[in-house]
């Protein structure tokens, strides 16, 4: 009796162990890595069209820049880890590069969308400021012309012929 | 002036005017002229000049070079540039054929670069476990800014350059947003190593 229990309970034990250490070993290992790998740059080069889109649309994307790159640094890390066959540190690395990028799409979308309406709002100001100046300067012109023109005409009236004498 | 050129000069002027109020506008309207779009990609020495580029690498011993990438590309690029290291000058890219090396890379650099931006690091290398044997030196390690990388290259005597030669060089790689991978920007710089044992 004494002994089943001790058998069942190395054997609890020992299930405890493999299945703690087994999802340590299938983090690391290379194919998973490759896999990580494969994902995460496919995470940087979507946040990086989305911060270009952003950019493009107007938007100060300065700060996503920074974070992006920071981004890149890690992930040229884990590549060169990978190669290595540092598959700890690349996995690291790539967590570390996953934290700063994760959130970068969604700015970049937010950026891009206030870009884009801020960029159409001051082509509709442009397009209303500029007919509006023209508008006024049309005005402004046609009475400064109206009153450029009586100055004018009466002067002309108030001169006089000039006679010349005829002296012989 | 009489009345008539008077009009004419009120016209003309009212004109003038109004094209200034509405040039504004023109921005959203004319589109913007194509400049050329390129990317600049350099190497210099260890002064940060184009000068004292190192040529001998004996074991152990730490060279350094500067590799630049300059943006002209008119909006943000990501870059990526490679290390790589090949026993022949055959293995290097072909820039006629924008062909990159088939050599595997060591080493990397990503860089996200604004427009007109420039971006410049320092690498340092050196190399270990240099072996002569039978005149021919394999090389064990190369090391990049302190990473060491097991290698298999083995480099024969070069008559004609008297010495055994092999090829440090940098790939730019750019990405492309429309065909979603990075291509190969038609750009490298190479330097010839003659490596020595002792």
């Amino acid at each position: 009796m004494c002994s089943k229990l001790k058998s069942l309970l190395i054997l609890v034990v020992l299930f405890c162990l493999i299945s703690f250490l087994l999802p340590v070993g299938s983090t690391t290992s290379e194919s998973t890595i490759a896999l990580k790998l494969a994902e995460i740059e496919d995470v940087m080069d979507l946040a990086y069209a989305s911060t270009l889109e952003a950019e493009q649309a107007g938007a100060n994307v300065s700060g996503l820049l920074a974070r992006l790159n920071l981004g890149c640094e890690y992930l040229a890390e884990a590549n060169v880890w990978y190669r290595l066959e540092d598959y700890e540190n690349a996995s690291h690395s790539l967590d570390l590069c996953l934290d700063v990028i994760e959130d970068v799409n969604e700015k970049a979308s937010v950026l891009r969308d206030e870009g884009r309406s801020r960029g159409e709002n001051d082509f509709v100001v442009t397009i209303f400021a500029s007919i509006g100046g023209v508008i006024a300067i049309v005005l402004v012109g046609f009475v400064v012309w109206r009153i450029f023109r009586r100055h004018y005409m009466e002067r002309v009236l108030r001169l006089k012929p000039e006679v010349n004498v005829d002296e012989s | 002036m009489n009345l008539k050129e008077c009009r004419v000069f009120f016209i003309v002027t009212i004109l003038c005017l109004s094209l200034v109020v509405v040039s504004p506008l023109a921005s959203f309207v004319i589109p913007q002229p194509n400049f050329e779009n390129f990317s600049e990609f350099w190497m210099l020495g260890p002064n940060q000049v184009a000068e004292d580029y190192p040529l001998i690498a004996k074991n152990s011993e730490s060279n350094r070079v500067f590799i630049g990438v300059g943006n002209q590309m008119g909006s943000s690029e990501y870059y990526l540039v490679y290390v790589k290291l090949s026993n022949s000058s055959e293995t290097l890219p072909d820039v006629d054929m924008s062909a990159p090396s088939s050599l595997p890379p060591l080493f990397e650099y990503r860089f996200i670069l604004d427009d007109a931006d420039v971006w410049e690091r320092s690498i340092d290398f050196s190399f270990e476990g240099l072996i002569l044997q039978d005149e021919v030196l394999d090389v064990g390690y190369f090391i990049v800014n302190e990473v060491s990388f097991p290698i298999d290259l083995s480099l024969v005597w070069n008559i004609e350059k008297e010495g055994y030669y092999c090829e440090l060089f940098f790939e730019l790689w750019r990405y492309e947003v429309e065909s979603s991978e990075f291509i190969f920007d038609d750009s490298f710089v190479s330097l010839r190593l003659n490596l020595i044992a002792t």
